[in-house]
């Protein structure tokens, strides 16, 4: 067995670092502030702001009176899962077999692929393709592989030796010992993971108790840790939050391309297309009159980020949002199996694209205007005998259609009143072709019509269809035939 | 145009089939009066249907539409519907399958020309009908030019319906009604 552990210090502060836009946080201090008992305090900071003192517990105060650009982002559960479901996404693409390891860790599972083709290089550019900066290890266990990360140890996997070389030396503070036991293990000088392994069994069930039991049999290879398959439980989704709200359109741009990057790079780990696409975009104070969303329907699944990032252009561009935009919020909404294509040797420049793609321009290009393509409905009344829907390339027309009845090509939107015609005449003035039809309904949806409907031919030779409305007894142009 | 009958007899017997009543006769329908008629409605050709409303000018496109999309069926069609009429029950019973029909209703000649050229640049729509309602301005040349360059890269069929010449087109069908009474 061969596995790699992806080891991601400081969880909680990643985790809210990476819907923060401000790239340079490396270089500056950053504290992560949770809130206890009504108090806000540190939860834990990057080594800038540790080295201007400021530690875990301190309150806000304190930590400000210490460092007085520090940045302060605010703790959240839900971050630190998106941010660990974000990175088992993204190892999808190495293997299918990738585990959570609680509470800060995952691993995957290379054993059968070649070790030359899966490189540690490949392996944090990954993590970092979503954000999260990881120690990678690989090892011949999940244990193995967790505590060498811990120490950030790139062993390759051809070098068995080596790896148990280095597991002999490392400190126990590497293995996930309660700080207890680590404290009464220093006392009779056992420091090293070789020494711990000398200690008979029995003795540390007895002496340290069962987790440092349970760490013992795992370093012996008695035990291995179990770890359930990672599955993925939410839609992909990717948020970013900005300080200054945005308000120019290229700088939107440049945060949905790193979202887009990200999703897309999680959509491939589980090996699937983005179908739709949801983008919000928050303004300040979270207005909700000027919430912005839209959807691209891509009708098969895309992987192209440079095709995404145009549609949304597009599509933003047609449609800009009103207000300065404080949140950013990107989602899977339906996904596909990818469904590969052989590619042509020289690639063919002229190939048209697919029919769904052009429906998405044409959507944003309507402003939104979804249903581009009609559906007859069975409905006795003219303007309620279609309906328009979206566009669905899989749909196909069952049947060949016909009418009962001649119908004109052009009907008009709203009949046109013939106020100089006699709302008592039973007849139409012009001669008549053929009618009357009488068509009726719309008793059910509270838009009852009753009305009697007539060709006509007009002095000029042109057709019309024209109706006299029972309720009224008024005259109506209600089509051309054309 | 398919058939051994030429444009202007094929143009005859749609018409008179649509228009059993109106006795289109040989007066009511003009020759095609500029460039190859054999072209009309062709993929890679700008064909301007010059027509009243009632003079049947709908049905024709619609008519090509239909007979298009049918020995194309992996193509698909698109009406471009500026005056917001187009009653699709009636286009269906032209033969037209609608789920292959984009029909497309933009507010303004500008936003409809837009999508005109975002459609023949797809490269997935076989033909393409333009409505133009009667006091649209004649179209700049150099969108025509633009567009006509664009249908014959993509290999796309495109029509004007319009009620008076707006642009330089390939090829052009008058059409009118005659009195009948």
């Amino acid at each position: 067995m061969s596995v790699a552990c992806f080891l991601i210090p400081q969880l909680p502060l990643q985790a809210a670092l990476r819907t923060h836009p401000d790239d340079d946080t490396a270089r500056k201090p950053v504290a992560l502030m949770q809130t206890t008992r009504g108090r806000r305090t540190v939860h834990s900071c990057n080594t800038i702001a540790r080295r201007s003192g400021v530690r875990a517990g301190m309150d806000r105060s304190t930590a400000l009176g210490l460092c007085n650009d520090l940045l302060l982002v605010d703790a959240c559960d839900t971050q630190t899962q998106q941010a660990l479901d974000a990175l088992a996404d993204v190892l999808g693409q190495f293997s299918p077999l990738v585990s959570l390891f609680p509470p800060d860790a995952i691993v995957v599972d290379l054993t059968g692929i070649r070790p030359e083709s899966v490189s540690l290089d490949a392996l944090s550019k990954a993590a970092l393709s979503v954000g999260i900066e990881a120690h990678v290890a690989m090892g011949h266990s999940p244990f193995a592989a967790r505590a060498l990360a811990t120490v950030h140890h790139q062993t390759p996997l051809n070098r068995p030796n080596k790896e148990q070389q280095l597991l002999a030396n490392l400190h126990l503070s590497s293995i996930q010992l309660p700080p207890d036991t680590l404290k009464a293990l220093a006392v009779i000088g056992i420091h090293t993971l070789d020494a711990f392994l000398s200690l008979p069994s029995a003795a540390v069930a007895r002496r340290f108790g069962a987790v440092a039991h349970r760490r013992w049999k795992e370093a012996k290879g008695i035990r291995v840790v179990a770890l359930p398959p990672y599955r993925p439980q939410s839609p992909v989704a990717e948020t970013r939050t900005v300080d200054d709200p945005i308000e120019r359109m290229d700088l939107l741009s440049f945060h949905l391309k790193t979202l887009v990057d990200r999703v897309l790079q999680r959509t491939r780990g589980r090996n699937r297309g983005i179908e739709e696409l949801t983008v919000t975009l928050i303004p300040v104070r979270n207005d909700p009159n000027h919430v912005y969303r839209t959807v691209l329907d891509l009708g098969r699944p895309q992987a192209d980020a440079t095709l995404l990032l145009q549609l949304l252009r597009e599509r933003l561009a047609h449609n800009p949002p009103q207000a300065p935009i404080e949140q950013i919020r990107i989602t899977v909404s339906r996904d596909a199996p990818l469904n590969h294509q052989q590619l042509t040797l020289f690639g063919d420049p002229a190939a048209p694209e697919p029919i769904e793609l052009t429906t998405v321009r044409l959507v944003g290009l309507l402003q939104g205007e979804e249903r581009l393509v009609t559906a007859l409905r069975d409905d006795y009344r003219p303007e309620q005998a279609y309906e328009r829907v979206p566009f669905n390339a899989q749909t196909q027309d069952s049947s060949t259609f016909s009418l009962s009845a001649e119908r004109p090509v052009r009907l008009l939107p709203i009949p046109q009143a013939l106020s100089q015609w006699n709302a008592d005449a039973l007849e139409p003035l012009l001669p008549v072709l053929s009618g009357p039809e009488r068509l009726q309904g719309g008793w059910w949806d509270g838009r009852p019509a009753a009305r009697d409907y007539w060709i006509v031919a007009e002095p000029t030779g042109k057709r019309s269809w024209v109706y006299r409305d029972h309720r009224t007894g008024c005259w109506y142009l209600h089509g051309l035939f054309d | 145009m398919s058939g051994d009958l030429s444009t202007v007899e094929t143009l005859r017997a749609a018409l008179s089939q649509r228009f059993p009543q109106a006795r289109p006769t040989a007066a009511a329908i003009h020759q095609p009066d500029r460039g190859d008629s054999r072209h009309a409605f062709s993929t890679g050709w700008l064909t301007e249907v010059v027509a009243d409303v009632g003079a049947g000018g709908c049905s024709l496109v619609l008519k090509q539409l239909a007979s298009l999309l049918k020995s194309h069926p992996e193509r698909y069609g698109a009406f471009v519907d500026l005056s917001h009429q187009l009653y699709p029950p009636a286009a269906a019973a032209l033969g037209i399958p609608l789920r292959r029909l984009l029909l497309l209703r933009p507010k303004s000649v500008s936003l409809a020309l837009k999508a005109v050229e975002l459609l023949v640049s797809g490269g997935g729509i076989r033909m393409i009908a333009l409505d133009l309602p009667a006091g649209t301005a004649p179209l700049r040349l150099s969108i025509a030019h633009r567009l006509r360059r664009l249908i014959r890269q993509r290999d796309v069929a495109l029509v004007f319906l319009v009620r008076h010449t707006l642009t330089p087109a390939d090829c052009r069908i008058e059409l009118s009604v005659g009195d009948t009474q």
